[in-house]
């Protein structure tokens, strides 16, 4: 068992090295992209077409399909860079500084589209594109934050002071998450209640249900395709002084294209 | 379908964020390549 448990954190301890991490991310990527566009085209067909209409919202609860899981990754890929600050500040891991700094850009694009496509719903639904609502608010907070994380990254030109500043910031924002989570719960708002959580059943039956967690399958696989597809880009522009990288672009540049699964690993 | 409008909008919205998304992941990662060549 000592053993076993010895193995498994050498295994994620070699994970952390960029080397070896660049060669995960480049086997990876093309599944978790692939299997992320059967999901989505399952999930969207399932959506528009499979799903019984709402009794109450007719045809146009058929948009939180795409709000939801727009919704969820935006709160989720904010609490993934908080989690990478934290490993960044106390270990000093490289990984983590760049996966927050490729996920900054993702999360802000989440957090935008759950914004539009709320207020796209919105407009039928509640008769306004926007309302001054808890949770509509603190999800807008929660976009300006991810442009403030982007904005000092790209304002503090010393990449470890940069990565330093950028960690603390994102652990500062990080009381923005369960403000939005709870939101809904602790004022009285114009916006629905968690239709699921962890801790109870579902308030939606199975047909309703199977496509919204396709979709947030699909979400998910998409965001960290994307992950792994400008990590592998990230590394290679801070590590071109490694020899491994230098053997990448000898590589690419004697074949004429980018090098997307070839690294040799000594 | 009621709202058809609101929802293919919806839809084509999130299509198009995420065909830039990984548009601009593939452009940078081969940008990196050409400027490296050059």
């Amino acid at each position: 068992m000592r053993n076993m448990l010895k193995h498994c954190i050498k295994t994620l301890i070699s994970f952390a090295s960029p080397k070896y991490f660049y060669v995960l991310a480049s086997r990876l990527y093309p599944w978790m992209l692939c299997f992320s566009f059967i999901c989505l085209s399952i999930g969207t067909y399932a959506a528009l077409y499979l799903a019984p209409s709402d009794f109450q919202q007719g045809d146009a609860f058929r948009i939180l399909y795409v709000h939801v899981p727009s919704a969820f990754l935006s709160l989720g890929i904010y609490t993934i860079i908080a989690i990478c600050a934290c490993l960044y500040l106390v270990w000093k891991v490289k990984i983590a500084d760049i996966i927050a700094t490729c996920s900054a850009s993702i999360g802000a694009t989440f957090t935008l589209l759950a914004l539009t496509t709320g207020a796209i719903w919105g407009k039928p639904m509640w008769g306004a594109w926007w309302v001054w609502d808890a949770r509509l608010t603190s999800e807008l907070i929660l976009f300006f934050l991810y442009l403030g994380y982007l904005c000092l990254r790209s304002a503090v030109s010393s990449p470890r002071l940069s990565a330093k500043v950028c960690s603390i910031f994102a652990l500062m924002g990080l009381i923005d998450i369960p403000i939005i989570h709870f939101s809904v719960k602790w004022w009285n708002t114009l916006h629905q209640g968690p239709t699921i959580s962890r801790w109870a059943k579902p308030a939606m039956p199975w047909s309703m249900l199977w496509p919204l967690l396709t979709m947030l399958l699909g979400f998910g696989l998409f965001y960290i395709s994307l992950v792994f597809m400008r990590s592998r880009t990230e590394l290679i522009r801070r590590e071109r002084q490694a020899q491994w990288v230098r053997v990448i672009l000898k590589e690419s540049s004697s074949c004429n294209m980018p090098n997307t699964y070839g690294v040799v690993i000594s | 379908m009621q709202y058809a409008e609101y929802i293919w909008g919806c839809y084509f919205l999130t299509a198009g964020f995420m065909g830039l998304q990984i548009w601009l992941a593939y452009y940078d990662h081969q940008r990196l390549f050409q400027r490296h060549d050059q």
